[in-house]
């Protein structure tokens, strides 16, 4: 799909639609286009999804201190992820969307000291208005999404297949967020498109 | 709530599940239906969870976030467990999902069965090691471990009911058929 094809979504009417339908979030369909956003992150730097198309790309819906997300961060599994997938140029995007007065939601003091606790690589964006993480139907955290190179959703949902807040069951799992990325990589298909996510609901204001 | 977030900008990096852990307690425990055992028997047993007021624990399927108990049984081989039994859940909902668990407390079933061939005078020892979860606007994690031992009855003596067995099963919204099952 060429770059130009890739749909533009109008983020702010779209929300303010699925508010009026009493529906929070609105999940985009595997296979279809990304819906493109610009956000900044937590050291000002402004990230829009559509300057990375031609890259894989991961997004990873967070929240400091949900314990499903801690599962991850707290041995360094999720750092390891990202660091493996830049190294093979795959585009990683962490976004919290934790509105103002919610968990995860933190001062720009407080995110940096949280990064630099976890030695976190990937920039986290901040959505606190919800407007990408509903746009997305991002419900939990970690709820993960994975983006071809041609900018279509080519997996979403759970970061593995053991629902639990033990570290110790991470190696057990089925990672598949690493399949999807492993199998874009390799030109094959993705074997699981689309999973239930597991975790922490995301705190939209 | 919103001077625990004044708190939290006032500490900085402090974790906000780490306050609530220090104040919001949940805890577990774990009983049998009959103080003793005897070889080849299938004894009831049950699993209670304790949730602090205003929180929420999970059912069986937890909905669109959160977890069940994950309960580890860790006993001599040959001890067998059945599947947990989850009583009837309340729903809980917000503008994310749809949520199904249980407030104050839940009493979860289960039964055992020791193998026929043990030794005399031989204890049984069963231990659960437990993670859960409780939840309100967030979600706090917890484990434990809880350990039932039991004496094997002497020869020609019936077992004995625990006491405090038929007033928990009535807490936990159970009936004695329920249990038998």
């Amino acid at each position: 799909m060429a770059l130009t094809k890739l749909k533009r979504i109008v983020v702010a009417s779209m929300v303010v639609g699925a508010f009026h339908a009493g529906v929070a979030t609105a999940a985009v369909e595997t296979g279809a286009a990304a819906p493109d956003f610009t956000l900044t992150d937590v050291q000002g730097n402004k990230h829009t999804l559509h300057d990375h198309l031609g890259s894989i790309i991961v997004l990873e819906w967070t929240n400091y201190d949900c314990p499903f997300v801690r599962k991850f961060y707290n041995p360094g599994v999720m750092q390891a992820m990202q660091s493996e997938m830049a190294e093979n140029g795959v585009v990683w995007l962490t976004i919290c969307s934790s509105a103002p007065g919610t968990q995860g939601n933190f001062t720009q003091e407080v995110w940096k000291q949280r990064i630099e606790a976890w030695n976190v690589v990937a920039p986290v964006l901040l959505d606190e208005s919800g407007d990408v993480g509903r746009t997305y139907g991002a419900r939990v955290t970690p709820h993960m999404y994975v983006i071809d190179s041609e900018g279509r959703i080519a997996y979403q949902g759970a970061i593995d297949s053991i629902r639990s807040v033990n570290p110790d069951d991470i190696e057990k799992a089925d990672n598949y967020v690493k399949a999807a990325v492993h199998a874009l990589l390799a030109g094959e298909d993705v074997e699981n498109t689309h999973t239930t996510p597991y975790g922490c609901t995301v705190k939209y204001e | 709530m919103k001077h625990m977030f004044v708190l939290l900008a006032a500490v900085g990096a402090l974790m906000l599940q780490d306050v609530y852990a220090e104040v919001i307690k949940s805890s577990i425990s774990i009983h049998s239906a009959v103080k003793t055992f005897k070889p080849g028997a299938a004894i009831p047993i049950a699993l209670r969870i304790e949730v602090p007021e205003g929180w929420y624990t999970y059912a069986e399927d937890p909905g669109d976030a959160g977890m069940p108990p994950d309960i580890r049984f860790h006993a001599p081989e040959g001890v067998e467990i059945g599947e947990w039994k989850f009583p009837p859940h309340k729903t809980f909902a917000d503008s994310v999902g749809t949520y199904y668990g249980f407030t104050e407390e839940v009493v979860l079933l289960n039964v055992i069965t020791i193998p026929q061939e043990i030794p005399e005078n031989v204890q049984f020892k069963g231990v659960f090691r437990v993670f859960w979860m409780i939840c309100k606007d967030l979600c706090l994690p917890f484990h434990d471990r809880v350990t039932l031992m039991l004496p094997q009855a002497p020869e020609g003596e019936q077992l004995q009911e625990a006491e405090g067995w038929d007033e928990l099963l009535q807490a936990g919204g159970w009936s004695k058929e329920e249990n038998a099952d």
